[in-house]
């Protein structure tokens, strides 16, 4: 019952992203790779992905590009009448487990796991889903005490100097390029004299690793909250996600299965019919914020 | 004590140093000042080095503070934003304010591009990176395929991967030109297109994708965006010396609903565009042949260098993707080819008691027109499948030869026959809600081929002709054939067990008509004798039953096939009349074996037993050359043939390493040979009974890696072939081994950004030994042996200026005979005016002007001797465009 009141209060609480200003378009995007030990006891087993940051002159987005790519081949795949041609996808991503089918789901988790910075409003959202409903979790533009070395180095040929700056319970050595004057950079990381190529924690547990850097017109979309994500805060939406998933038979459909929530006995497979082995997250990106 | 000890030292430090700390507060605004909001406000040494920064608040205002700088140092503000222009301000005092009013510009940001990996392998999808591959010389994405490490393209353009020819090439998905790829390949810029993919085990038809498992691959081109969008022209136009031409427009749509390949191409340079119009899909269909040919054999040179043609191809590809998933396609050519060769050839035959010579000089004139058209509709669903292919094809073909040879000094062969094909295949797949699949397959095939072959003057006028002179001889032959071969299968799927059962029903029926006249010399004509007149029906019925089970489970794929069939094959000629019925078994089975992620082994039999056709049965003779003349008895041939192959393949794709061992044995039990007698003038040749047997052995090793520093692509083959048969030739029997062996290197390497080459060379031995039969003692001739190489060296000069070198090299060395050596050595200069996107083209071929080229060949008992005329030194000049 007290679930119940609670969902309700929190249902009451939110409101919808509607503002027609928090839209802003491409002009530059920079890509990723991340890597992040996520279990321990599994250091040789990071996850990986490549990411991508679409930058606008107000708003920037990061996302993965692998999902994206992923979603491509989705499309080409359930969209191409002539058919013929399989384009059998293994999803390194992480996200292809997905209870029920069907476009609207994909939508969702398609508009899901972006973070879109705001530098006007200073603040930064993160899109999730919970209960098969989108919501945009809106917090502060972090501020990171920053602290500037003189050592420079060169990534790709760019020009990039080291600073150093804790944030969330670790603390990052970041490579900013001031001939790309973007006060950004991966995740949430930024605010310093041009765009972070590259930042990694001191425990190389959590690493950012620039591949690109691109105007061309391919890059030049729509850099938007989705219209249909409810607004919250990280606290909210914590305890929200937490009731859901303590009472499934609160939410009609279970809401995603993450890998995490299979059971340890369960075995999975992977696209090559092998197991895949499983890590536990003890590691968040995020660590405790009181230690900050 | 202590804590005043330390207050002196911090008095100490603060009053002993020259630092200072530095403060710059200011705002920024643009130049209507309108405050600016998350500009970068940097303090930097003059060396670029950033010692402290700000970012300005929403008021555009900023404060930069820094402490322990000597201030000796010369220092900067500076404000940087995009669409701003920079603006530095050096610092001269220790807090100072400094507002910045930046004017708007546009700011040029640096590219810095992922470079893609060369192969990436995603399921059973290897994506083949193009930019990596490509060189600025290469015009073609034919010319990157050539050197993808895995992948194989043979002279006539066949890609095979693993070993294996392709079963389908599609462009963006879309399936435009079935096997007639080449037009793909030679014809889209290899600019447009992001990635060549390699869809292996790819089954086309969506029904059965996981129902009947695919051992062959498929090969998809992913264009890039820019390439949808809209029609893409590309053409070129040359003149050169000696009169040689060359031109060419083509448009190309790749958009998703319609795609389209339509082009116009002419030449007389040496370019076989007939190339474009093979089909390497081509059903081994039961197609009768031409009885009667004329012209001489081809040089075995690359086609560029002895090809002297004046063609010409109009090439129709159009797709469409039709409402409900359907697709329709047409597939129009036409071709006019006119060719024209000069060759030598001596020949020697050493019989028993005889040697026999003959001396030919010959000059051919071919004139082919082809008209063909092929109309696909298709539906590729997820629960049925359908597809109607209609062809049309009219192929009207002279040949005009004149010889001089040991019989005579002036031989005139002329031959006109048209070959008409008309054709219909219709196939369906059903999927059943159970699981279950349906299909059924009718094909039907009307061929028409009647040819006209004469010979003049008259000869031998004492066989032909009551030994009175006569004007000449005229052969007539004709087979029109009707096929149709109709079918319904059944197919039980379980996830690792599936039964195929096919009944069907194969009918064929032919006629052969032939008869040789002569022309006397008043113009009369009369039919020369009756043993030269054939009339004969035939028809083949076949009814088979067929069942297939496939096992697969993990690693392990296990298929077996036995297909009964009730064959009754009824022929009447003139003189015969026959009827046999048999019921053929012919076993296959496959077997393969997963031993790694990118590594397995296979295991195959099968056993065949065929029966020959009506080009076997005829008994009177047909002239196929003026010293030719077969006919081949009442006997039908039967061929029992076991066949058994087995192969390892390995592949690396992280590596980029792929390794493909195949062996394979064949014995085959004909009851008839090939009875064969020469004479000083003629050449006769029938079919007579005898329990003939034919082995054959033959493995291969393939291996190809990619060096990553070197960006090189190394390919590697050996392939061996023995073989042990039988020739029977004026009586005598010739029992011959013969082995050969093939060695074959490739390189494709992208050294630097201005050198790049390949190289491909092969060495080939050949050599044969009379067995067995004691009454002949002749030797084993010693191994003939014949290298080739090909390079191709290209220079960047500057980034619009390209300069290539190549040739290629080929040596014999036949025993007895004395040691061929031709080199041939080409030269292009290319600039390319970027911005109108067109190049031009200066090209040198044949150097040397080498203008004959002479080759031999030798069996157990004959040395046969050519030297044909080829291409002159040529200078051409050509332009590429685009539109």
């Amino acid at each position: 019952m007290r679930k119940i009141i609670l969902l309700s209060l929190f249902a009451l609480s939110t409101s919808i992203a509607l503002d027609a200003q928090e839209m802003d378009k491409a002009f530059a995007s920079a890509r990723y790779s991340f890597t992040h030990i996520m279990d321990t006891t599994q250091p040789d087993n990071p996850v990986k992905e490549n990411m991508i940051l679409l930058i606008g002159k107000n708003m920037s987005s990061y996302t993965s590009y692998d999902a994206i790519e992923f979603r491509k081949k989705r499309k080409a795949n359930t969209t191409r009448m002539n058919g013929g041609v399989a384009e059998s996808v293994s999803g390194g991503s992480g996200r292809g487990d997905v209870v029920g089918s069907g476009s609207a789901i994909y939508d969702l988790i398609d508009a899901s796991n972006v973070y879109y910075k705001d530098q006007s409003g200073f603040k930064i959202s993160y899109t999730a889903i919970a209960d098969w409903k989108l919501f945009s979790i809106e917090e502060k533009m972090p501020v990171i005490k920053w602290n500037i070395t003189q050592e420079t180095k060169e990534i790709k040929g760019m020009p990039c100097q080291k600073a150093i700056g804790d944030f969330k319970g670790r603390s990052y050595e970041a490579w900013f390029c001031s001939q790309l004057p973007f006060s950004n950079g991966p995740w949430k990381l930024g605010g310093l004299p041009g765009l972070i190529l590259e930042a990694s924690d001191t425990r190389k547990e959590v690493m950012f690793q620039f591949t690109s850097f691109e105007t061309d017109d391919s890059v030049k979309t729509i850099i938007q909250i989705p219209e249909n994500a409810v607004k919250t805060t990280p606290e909210k939406f914590n305890e929200y996600e937490a009731a859901v998933k303590k009472n499934r038979s609160v939410s009609a459909m279970g809401g995603i299965m993450k890998l995490e929530d299979i059971p340890e006995n369960e075995t999975i497979r992977g696209a090559d019919g092998n197991p895949i082995k499983r890590r536990r997250m003890n590691n968040p990106i995020e660590k405790d914020n009181s230690k900050k | 004590m202590r804590t005043i000890f330390l207050l002196v030292f911090i008095f100490l430090v603060t009053c002993g140093c020259v630092k200072a700390q530095i403060s710059v507060t200011g705002t920024v605004t643009d130049s209507l000042g309108k405050p600016l909001q998350s500009v970068s406000i940097t303090l930097k040494k003059s060396n670029g080095i950033v010692l402290a920064f700000a970012i300005t608040n929403n008021t555009g205002s900023y404060r930069i503070q820094y402490a322990g700088v000597f201030v000796k140092d010369s220092l900067l503000v500076e404000a940087n934003a995009i669409s701003f222009k920079k603006q530095t301000i050096p610092v001269t005092s220790a807090t100072q304010t400094t507002n910045f009013k930046l004017s708007e510009s546009t700011t040029k940001l640096p590219n810095v591009t992922v470079k893609a990996a060369p192969l990436k392998k995603e399921g059973d999808t290897l994506n083949y990176d193009v930019a990596s591959f490509s060189t600025k010389q290469d015009r073609t994405i034919g010319d990157v395929i050539k050197k993808l490490p895995g992948v194989e393209v043979a002279d006539n353009g066949q890609i095979s991967y693993g070993g294996k020819p392709i079963n389908r090439f599609y462009i963006d998905g879309d399936n435009l030109l079935d096997g007639k790829y080449n037009i793909a390949t030679k014809g889209i810029p290899n600019d447009v297109v992001s990635k060549v993919q390699v869809l292996e085990n790819h089954q086309p038809i969506n029904v059965l994708k996981d129902a009947v498992k695919s051992e062959s691959a498929a090969m998809n081109i992913v264009l890039k965006d820019k390439a949808r969008l809209r029609i893409m022209g590309t053409g070129d136009a040359a003149v050169g010396t000696p009169s040689v031409y060359n031109v060419s427009a083509n448009a190309m749509l790749f958009q998703k609903k319609v795609k389209f390949i339509n082009y116009i191409k002419m030449n007389n340079m040496g370019t076989d565009n007939s190339d474009e119009t093979i089909n390497h899909f081509g059903g081994d269909d039961a197609q009768p042949v031409n009885l009667v040919s004329a012209g001489a054999g081809n040089p075995n040179l690359f086609k560029k260098r002895y090809l002297f043609n004046n063609v010409g191809l109009v090439n129709v590809n159009d797709l469409v993707n039709l409402k409900n998933d359907y697709q329709l396609r047409i597939n129009a050519f036409y071709l006019w080819d006119r060719q024209f060769q000069s060759s030598q050839v001596k020949s020697n035959y050493f019989l028993p008691n005889d040697t026999i010579r003959y001396f030919e000089k010959q000059d051919t004139r071919t004139i082919s027109n082809v008209f063909n058209t092929q109309f696909t509709l298709t539906a590729n669903k997820k629960d049925y499948y359908l597809n109607n292919v209609t062809i049309l094809e009219n192929k009207p073909t002279e040949v005009f030869a004149d010889l001089q040879s040991t019989t005579s000094n002036n031989i005139t062969q002329y031959l006109n026959g048209t070959v008409t094909n008309v054709s219909n295949s219709f196939g369906y797949v059903k999927k059943s809600t159970n699981g279950q699949i349906l299909s059924f397959g009718s094909s039907i095939n009307i061929i028409h081929n009647p040819a006209t072959f004469t010979v003049e003057p008259g000869l031998y006028p004492a066989q032909f002709n009551n030994n009175i002179a006569y004007a000449g001889l005229i052969q007539q032959a004709a087979v029109p054939t009707f096929l149709t071969d109709n079918h319904v299968s059944f197919s039980k799927i379980w996830p690792t067990f599936q039964m195929h059962n096919k009944i069907g029903v194969n009918y064929q029926a032919q006629q052969l008509n032939t008869f040789l006249e002569s022309r006397q010399l008043n113009g009369s004509k009369a039919i020369v004798a009756d043993s030269f007149i054939n009339r004969l029906n035939w028809t083949r019925t076949r009814a088979y039953v067929e069942t297939e089970f496939t096992y697969n489970k993990g690693i392990v794929t296990i298929t077996g096939t036995v297909p009964f069939t009730y064959q009754d094959t009824r022929y009447t000629g003139r003189l015969v009349k026959n009827q046999m019925s048999n019921l053929l078994i012919t076993p296959r089975a496959y077997f393969k074996f997963l031993t790694g992620k990118e590594a397995w082994i296979f295991l195959g039999y099968s056993y065949g037993d065929t029966y020959g056709g009506i080009s076997q049965v005829y008994d009177s003779y047909v002239m196929k050359g003026y010293r030719s003349f077969f006919s081949n008895g009442t006997l039908l041939n039967e061929s029992k043939t076991h066949g058994i192959s087995g192969g390892y393949t390995f592949k690396n794709t992280l590596k980029i390493f792929f390794l493909t061992v195949q062996a394979s044995y064949m014995k085959s039990e004909s009851n008839t040979i090939n009875d064969t007698r020469l004479s000083a003038v003629l050449q006769q040749s029938r079919l007579i009974p005898f329990i003939n047997i034919f082995e054959s052995t033959s493995a291969s090793v393939n291996v190809s890696k990619y060096i990553f520093p070197l960006m090189t692509t190394i390919t590697g083959r050996v392939n061996w072939q023995s073989s042990l048969g039988n020739g029977l030739q004026n009586g005598d029997l010739l029992q011959t081994q013969s082995d050969s062996y093939t060695y074959t290197a490739i390189v494709n390497s992208k050294l630097s950004s201005w050198f790049n080459m390949s190289y491909t060379g092969t060495y080939t031995t050949f050599g044969s030994k009379p067995i067995g039969n004691a009454h002949t003692t002749r030797p084993a001739s010693p191994a003939v042996e014949k290298w080739q190489h090909e390079v191709s060296a290209n220079f960047s000069i500057s980034s619009d200026f390209y300069f290539r070198i190549g040739g290629d090299n080929y040596r014999y060395l036949i025993p007895g005979s004395q040691e061929n050596n031709y080199t041939f050595v080409d030269a292009a200069f290319t600039y390319k005016f970027n911005k109108l996107k067109t190049d031009i083209e200066l090209s040198l071929t044949n150097l040397a002007n080498i203008d004959t080229y002479g080759t031999a060949s030798l069996s157990s008992n004959s040395i046969v001797e050519s030297s044909y005329r080829i291409r002159p030194r040529m200078a051409l000049v050509k332009f590429y465009f685009r539109f």
